[in-house]
């Protein structure tokens, strides 16, 4: 590396904002995975009520995806990108920018959250009209959006002035990651901010008494998928730098790394249609579409596999593993000076499942038989519940850690989460699967009715499949609550050491192949060919809607049948 | 700063970058067999303007039938269909108010049921059976009361539904401000009491007194639930701002239902 240590240095302001984008929704999340717990409850049937505790199912359904899937995801990947964009390129970042960006982000967070927490939004993550919210909670969606956008734009200078000094390098892999999320993420926000803003927000001021629901879905999963891969890639970037380092090796190949990253800002946005292969306004025609563009991006993934684990062999080799298969022993997985590895480790473990499943979602015709059900939430939980939200507990440990100068208190316990969480991860999901099989719905308080030996609607058949998720769910609890007494116990430590801002906060490996394929230097070629794609796959199905001129829907309340205002 | 500088990219590396684009082709073929090969589609875009604004049973040709279903806050008309083994149905439907879910449990057909836009799908019923229809995407605080049956028997010479609603004006009030969702018709209990029989009757509250179901009562019980908890239910029941008249509707209706 030729960049100086002291060039590395983050400013104390930096540092602040940071350690508030790590923190802030690590808090939120303490409300958000309460209500994790509770659902595998009331979908057992162990609460049978509409409400606990003075939180109705819905409402904490939807704080429990906001926080969980938006909130958290997006700080964190915020977080992340100004450490990595500040120590890869060695610069500062405009504090201007990274302030502003937090402010208006903590800003929108709140203003969303406190209209989920009223009742006043109880319509879910996807806020699918014509159920409507309260206009703060879609005004304050699209502040936090906006906040997230204004990050990145604090990282491009930096970005263009490392290239000028820099003639000669290749990107850092970090820089090269965190961009092509960002830039994936600035796309598909369009889409979604038109539906929120053009939409929802005049609709719900009352100032247009209807809303086209076949447009606003599509207009919600033109950005709703590429939002899995704005979760993932943050992880990856982890997979890509830190991981082969911690197990002892190098990364396989730079090349692998590289493509990975430029072909998902390509292929992750023009697929958002097979969330709606069940969905009526659309043609089969561009359905089957998007479904080819699906299996396409699961090639980077499957690449991502093999890199991944050649790396791995690296480092076991390096630690004496030889053979076939006997090197998998060599790995750190319980060495606590490594403690990080096992949140990396177990995520991919997780994801190899979550990965599958997702073909099996893709798959046209196999997904008649699971949309919509239990299965979907066992997968996601797979992805965004495992590797993903495995990298964002871990790494914040480690950058709080590391920001504060305190090392972690109790790293065996830390180290053992992942492994609890994993445990209990499987054991939900394979509820939900089986369950998602026979029919149960996603999204349902099954206690009231389906789990209610008293209701009509009992469903004896589901029994087993509920009591398995909510074992497994709470196991996944214990996990996060031991997390979290790690995290307070760390965070209250005196500080053993004062913060050096000379040694490198997240360690990088180096290559073991470092080719130099020119195509991969620029970004781009890739964003021109996305956004040729994206128009090939979106511009007629949406083209379609408008011209079909669906009658207009007025706005519904959750809790009563009568429209709210006039009829359009 | 590397073992292995070099511009070309590694051959296990290049086998597995074809080998992934193989995988996906194998799937992408097995995906068109299903497609094509054995008819399992996805709905597609009907052309617009074709009105369903309640359910209903078509008969065509021998057994070949036509069912409406019609999706509202938080129950499908009509409720249960009748057919006899070996029926193949159409399945059109759409919703009255939000957007709506429409899965029969077991079998292929899985539809998102949105106001303004038909949804549509075909099926053939080879075995006799009970084939629950599950609402499957949330639509308001009962959504967990929205289902419906399929019953396919050997014994139905001719299809036949349920829960279509007569016209008239306190049926009409029940349906549609949703309290049959919770509360039948027909004397079974559901999250709440049935309205058969209701007029009239004694009720016990939770706290151990007694009230009698008069117009007084029904209308406490209708604008505000939560303060006569009913002994032996849930206290579920939301709020319904529902005017005067409506009222004096829904009690001719019990009236009518004593």
């Amino acid at each position: 590396m030729t960049i100086a240590d002291t060039e590395r240095e983050m400013s104390k302001s930096l540092r602040s904002i940071v350690l508030i984008e790590l923190l802030l929704p690590l808090l939120l999340l303490v409300f958000g995975a309460y209500h994790g717990v509770l659902q595998v409850l009331y979908r057992a049937g162990v609460i049978r009520s509409t409400s606990f505790a003075g939180i109705d199912y819905y409402q904490g359904l939807t704080a429990h995806g906001v926080i969980n899937a938006i909130v958290l995801t997006t700080l964190f990947a915020v977080a992340l990108g100004n450490v990595i964009v500040s120590q890869e390129l060695g610069t500062g970042l405009s504090v201007f920018g990274a302030g502003l960006s937090l402010a208006l982000m903590v800003i929108g967070a709140v203003a969303a959250a406190a209209m989920i927490f009223a009742g006043k939004a109880t319509v879910l993550y996807t806020f699918y009209p014509p159920l409507k919210a309260h206009p703060v909670f879609y005004l304050g969606l699209a502040i936090f959006i906006v906040g997230s956008w204004i990050a990145f734009y604090a990282w491009v200078p930096a970005y263009r002035r490392w290239r000028r000094t820099h003639p000669q390098q290749k990107t850092p892999i970090g820089v090269v990651g965190m961009f092509s999320a960002f830039i994936i993420w600035q796309i598909c926000t369009i889409p979604v901010a038109v539906e929120v803003l053009v939409l929802l927000l005049p609709w719900s001021m009352g100032w247009t008494a209807g809303v086209d629901v076949v447009l606003s879905r599509t207009l919600f999963w033109f950005f709703g998928h590429a939002l899995v891969y704005f979760w993932l890639l943050p992880t990856y970037v982890l997979y890509y730098t830190m991981l082969p380092k911690l197990a002892g090796g190098k990364l396989f190949s730079d090349f692998a790394a590289r493509f990975t990253f430029l072909s998902f800002i390509v292929l992750s946005i023009p697929i958002g249609l097979h969330h709606q292969f069940a969905d009526p306004g659309i043609a089969a025609s561009w359905k089957g579409l998007q479904m080819t563009l699906t299996l396409l991006v699961a090639v980077p993934s499957m690449m991502t596999a093999f890199t991944l684990a050649a790396s791995l062999e690296i480092g076991a080799r390096q630690a004496g593993g030889h053979g076939l298969f006997a090197w998998w022993a060599k790995l750190p997985y319980f060495q606590t000076d490594r403690w990080m590895f096992s949140f990396l480790f177990c995520g991919l473990a997780i994801f190899l499942f979550g990965g599958v499943t997702g073909l099996i979602n893709a798959a046209y015709s196999m997904n008649n038989l699971i949309h919509n059900t239990a299965w979907l939430p066992a997968h996601f939980h797979l992805t965004v519940g495992g590797p993903v939200f495995l990298a964002i507990l871990g790494m914040s440990l480690f950058l709080v850690s590391g920001l504060l100068g305190k090392p972690i208190v109790f790293p065996r316990l830390a180290l053992s989460v992942p492994y609890i969480w994993t445990i209990g991860t499987f054991i939900f999901s394979g509820g939900l699967f089986v369950g998602g099989l026979r029919g149960e719905p996603r999204r349902t308080n099954l206690g009231l009715t389906y789990l209610n030996p008293a209701s009509p609607s009992y469903r004896p058949d589901w029994w087993i499949t509920t009591h398995i998720g909510a074992l497994g769910g709470c196991i996944m609890g214990v996990a996060l609550l031991l997390y979290f007494v790690v995290l307070v116990r760390t965070i209250t430590a005196h500080p053993a050491r004062a913060y050096r801002g000379a040694s490198a906060l997240i360690p990088v490996s180096t290559a073991y192949h470092d080719e130099d394929v020119p195509a991969l230097r620029n970004f781009s070629p890739w964003i021109v060919a996305a956004v040729l794609l994206i128009t090939l796959a979106y511009y007629p199905p949406i083209h379609d809607i408008l011209k079909n001129n669906f009658k207009l829907a007025p706005g519904y309340s959750p809790d009563s049948p009568a429209a709210i205002g006039k009829t359009p | 700063m590397s073992n292995n500088p070099s511009a070309a990219v590694n051959s296990t590396e290049k086998r597995v970058f074809f080998g992934a684009i193989f995988f996906t082709a194998i799937s992408l073929c097995l995906i068109s067999y299903a497609t094509f090969g054995l008819g399992i589609t996805v709905p597609t875009c009907l052309p617009n303007g074709a009105a369903l604004d309640k359910g209903a049973i078509i008969k065509h040709s021998g057994r070949n039938y036509e069912v409406h279903f019609l999706a509202k806050m938080w129950a499908f008309e009509p409720s249960r269909v009748r057919i006899p083994t070996g029926s193949t149905l159409e399945i059109f439907t759409t919703s009255k108010d939000v957007t709506h879910g429409l899965q029969i449990n077991g079998t292929n057909v899985n539809l998102m049921v949105e106001p303004g836009v038909i949804n549509t799908a075909r099926i053939h019923f080879s075995k006799p059976g009970i084939f629950p229809i599950v609402c499957h995407e949330f639509c308001g605080t009962a959504h967990q009361n929205m289902n419906a049956v399929i019953e396919v028997t050997d014994t139905a010479e001719d299809i036949s539904a349920e829960g279509i609603p007569d016209e008239g004006g306190g049926r009409d009030v029940a349906d549609q401000r949703g309290c049959l969702a919770c509360h039948s018709t027909d004397g079974t209990s559901s999250v709440g009491p049935t309205f058969k029989g209701l007029w009239g009757s004694t009720v016990t509250l939770a706290d151990g007194s007694t009230r009698i179901v008069d117009e007084n009562f029904v209308k406490s019980m209708i604008l505000h639930p939560s303060a006569t908890p009913v002994k032996g239910f849930e206290p579920v029941m939301p709020e319904f701002q529902l005017n005067d008249m409506e009222i004096e509707e829904l009690v001719q209706y019990l009236k009518e239902l004593k």
